[in-house]
């Protein structure tokens, strides 16, 4: 097997970044060890399309996310859902005080205003300072992988499942990258979006690792009682928690900072098996702030494991991590955290490719 | 209350948690206040015993601003020991407000507070069964090894004697920190923001089904509450802060000294009215004196009543505030850095 262009990892980046590919080279595949495109971190996370209120303490990272969801937005409408009214709460030992909040959301032009009484007195007081509603929707991971499968065969690019790749390898041309079944697949230039996978396939081959922090990341599903359906709601900033509609599965997922992550890890080994189901704690915290969570019921928990930049642990940015010809000619990694960023590094590959500079700032690392 | 520790998505207990829920979040908290060669042993204990007695669980360390590097010992347990939290307070509190903050921060259906080097860590075990009998406040009660002297004992019943007449409620006295409190207890302590703050007079105040547990006391380097005067004057304090009575009484004495002034004044009137032979004076000095102090009193009679009101309603401003908060980051055994 030969292609010009190949994508190691049939996440949500490597199928945008093949389908950019096709554009450029004629023979495009990507390769998926899953059943399915889309099937681990780019759909087991809280599907939030990111508008930055998250991020009041960072001016840039907030503008741009607000920049990222409106072009997401508009690529992708039928795949965001608006339905749910976003509550943003203040905890009263938040980083930020509600008004910082409230004048961050102005300078950065994302839409905020008081919630109703009704919607307020859902939270404690004594521990809620304040409650606005939030213009910020979800995506369908559901949807958004069947458009993308979609626009993958009207492209023209072949999608290898049930596909593992046991190593790359230097070629005299491009790489070779061989399969777990023992097969080798010439290309001419390959890419890893292997996210969370991708310092474990590097150790493999035998190639440098790239400075990440993994979290096995525990999301609780939850069936929320009555007085919560159609909220969403962010108690921010802090160890604390959100609870957001999940369309894919018609439930809500319930993320905790302090609980969530499960066990932290820096090298490129496999990731480990989850120590044990948290969201009892989580539960019982979120509870605390939002007492009509205590009668909701877990439905189970998506388990999966995140990558961190290690620079941007300290802080929100969590820009792309993308590292042209890594360690090998021809071989380039691209590690992205949210999904409404895939953007940045779409016009990074195609300054590169066309020659042309990128019309927007990237937040790409090179 | 309307909060309860059940949600449909628990069920009831069939297993050997003693919780009444097993899926209940067991939650026990301490203030680490220099006892930096003690909390090791303390954690281990606990982080041993907690998955015996409940499924979820977790411990909570307030740092009152150890500076032993005690929090940094509990930070390297950290890595090892799961739902390990510790918060530390920015400036140093006593040792009810650092309790006060780990009954806010705890996480727990059911709350059991200790101090590290007071408390036997094995009572816990018997407080949770008593709590899946449904008791929402469950104390323990040292079995003293010396009883009371009679004079206090009998001091004792006096000031609890007291006490209910001028709180309203019984206040047990003389117990120690540890206990277990349901969530709507703590919740309920929680919501009480007075900046003089005495655990047991709380715990009494807010009310619940409460139970005694006894337990054996062990060798302590620190005394019980202190000597006697020492918890004369924290009753003392306690009825201070929590009635007006006492400056109801001052009330009531005022009006009284101007209701007599009054009767002076009449007298003096009296006096001018029938006697011929009055000292030269005596009418204008005695109606003077009598009139400033009838005012007097009836302005302090005033004084006192608003400043009793204004107890009552006193704004409440927060107690402490927290300078960070870290938890549990279990590592993997061989956690070797890759850095490119």
């Amino acid at each position: 097997m030969t292609y010009d262009f190949l994508v190691v990892g049939g996440g949500f980046y490597g199928c945008r970044i093949a389908l950019l590919a096709r554009r450029y080279f004629d023979r495009v595949a990507v390769v998926e060890a899953g059943d399915r495109l889309m099937g681990r971190a780019s759909y087991a996370n809280q599907a939030r399309v990111h508008r930055g209120y998250h991020y009041p303490r960072s001016y840039l990272t907030a503008s741009r996310s607000l920049q990222g969801s409106q072009r997401f937005a508009a690529a992708f409408p039928a795949c965001v859902d608006g339905t749910a009214q976003h509550l943003y709460a203040i905890a009263r030992e938040s980083l930020v005080t509600p008004t910082q909040f409230e004048r961050f959301c102005g300078w950065v032009g994302a839409p905020l205003r008081p919630a109703a009484s009704a919607q307020a007195a859902l939270f404690t007081p004594a521990l809620v300072e304040a409650v606005y509603v939030a213009d910020e929707p979800v995506f369908n991971a559901e949807a958004l992988r069947l458009a993308t499968q979609q626009e993958l065969v009207d492209a023209g690019v072949d999608v290898l499942l049930h596909t593992t790749v046991a190593a790359i390898e230097p070629a005299a041309v491009g790489v070779t990258v061989a399969l777990g079944d023992g097969r080798h697949v010439a290309a001419g230039e390959a890419m890893l979006c292997t996210y969370a996978g991708t310092n474990e396939l590097l150790e493999r081959s035998g190639l440098p690792v790239l400075p990440l922090k993994h979290e096995l990341a525990e999301m609780a599903l939850l069936q929320l009682a009555s007085p919560l359906d159609g909220l969403a709601v962010t108690v921010m900033d802090g160890p604390f928690f959100s609870t957001l509609p999940f369309p894919a599965l018609g439930l809500h997922t319930l993320s905790h900072v302090r609980y969530t992550p499960q066990l932290v890890w820096h090298d490129g080994r496999p990731a480990p098996a989850s120590p044990g189901s948290q969201a009892a704690l989580m539960l019982a915290d979120a509870a605390r702030y939002l007492p009509a969570l205590r009668d909701s019921r877990v439905q189970g928990s998506l388990v999966e494991v995140k990558a961190v930049l290690r620079e941007s642990e300290v802080n929100d940015g969590r820009p792309i991590l993308f590292r042209r010809d890594h360690g090998l000619p021809g071989l380039h990694v691209a590690v992205g955290a949210k999904i409404d960023n895939v953007f940045d590094i779409l016009e990074a590959l195609e300054a590169h490719w066309t020659g042309v500079a990128p019309s927007t700032v990237v937040g790409a690392t090179a | 209350m309307t909060q309860q520790p059940l949600g449909p998505h628990t069920r009831q207990a069939d297993g050997p948690t003693g919780l009444p829920l097993a899926d209940a979040v067991l939650s026990v908290a301490t203030v680490l206040d220099n006892q930096r060669p003690e909390v090791e042993r303390f954690v281990h204990e606990v982080a041993e015993l907690l998955p015996r007695l409940a499924r979820y669980h977790e411990m909570l360390l307030i740092d009152n601003c150890s500076t032993d590097g005690a929090a940094l010992a509990v930070q390297a347990l950290q890595a090892t020991v799961p739902n390990l939290r510790l918060l530390r307070l920015s400036r140093r509190c006593n040792l009810e407000t650092a309790f006060a903050a780990a009954i806010d921060h705890s996480i727990g259906d059911y709350v059991v507070l200790l101090e590290i080097d007071r408390d036997p860590v094995a009572v816990i075990a018997d407080m949770v069964a008593q709590a899946g009998h449904g008791y929402d406040v469950v104390i323990a009660e040292r079995n003293e090894r010396s009883p009371a002297g009679g004079l206090t004992r009998g001091l004792k019943r006096v000031a609890d004697a007291i006490t209910y007449r001028v709180v309203g409620y019984r206040v047990p006295t003389g117990a120690s920190y540890l206990r277990l409190l349901s969530r709507r207890a703590a919740n309920a302590i929680a919501r009480i923001r007075s900046k003089r703050r005495y655990l047991e007079y709380l715990n009494a105040m807010v009310g619940f089904r409460q139970i005694r547990v006894p337990y054996d006391s062990v060798p302590v380097s620190r005394a019980d509450h202190g000597p006697l005067l020492a918890r004369f004057f924290r009753w003392l304090d306690f009825l201070l802060s929590n009635s007006a009575l006492p400056l109801r009484g001052a009330t009531m004495v005022a009006l009284l000294a101007s209701l007599i002034n009054m009767v002076y004044l009449g007298y003096v009137v009296a006096v001018t009215i029938v006697k011929r032979q009055i000292a030269e004076g005596w009418i204008s000095t005695s109606l003077m004196t009598g009139t400033m102090f009838l005012l007097l009193f009836l302005v302090l009679t005033i004084l006192s009543e608003y400043v009793a009101r204004l107890t009552e309603e006193v704004q409440e401003r927060p107690l402490y505030f927290v300078e960070f908060e870290s938890s549990s980051a279990i590592t993997p055994a061989t956690a070797d850095l890759n850095i490119v």
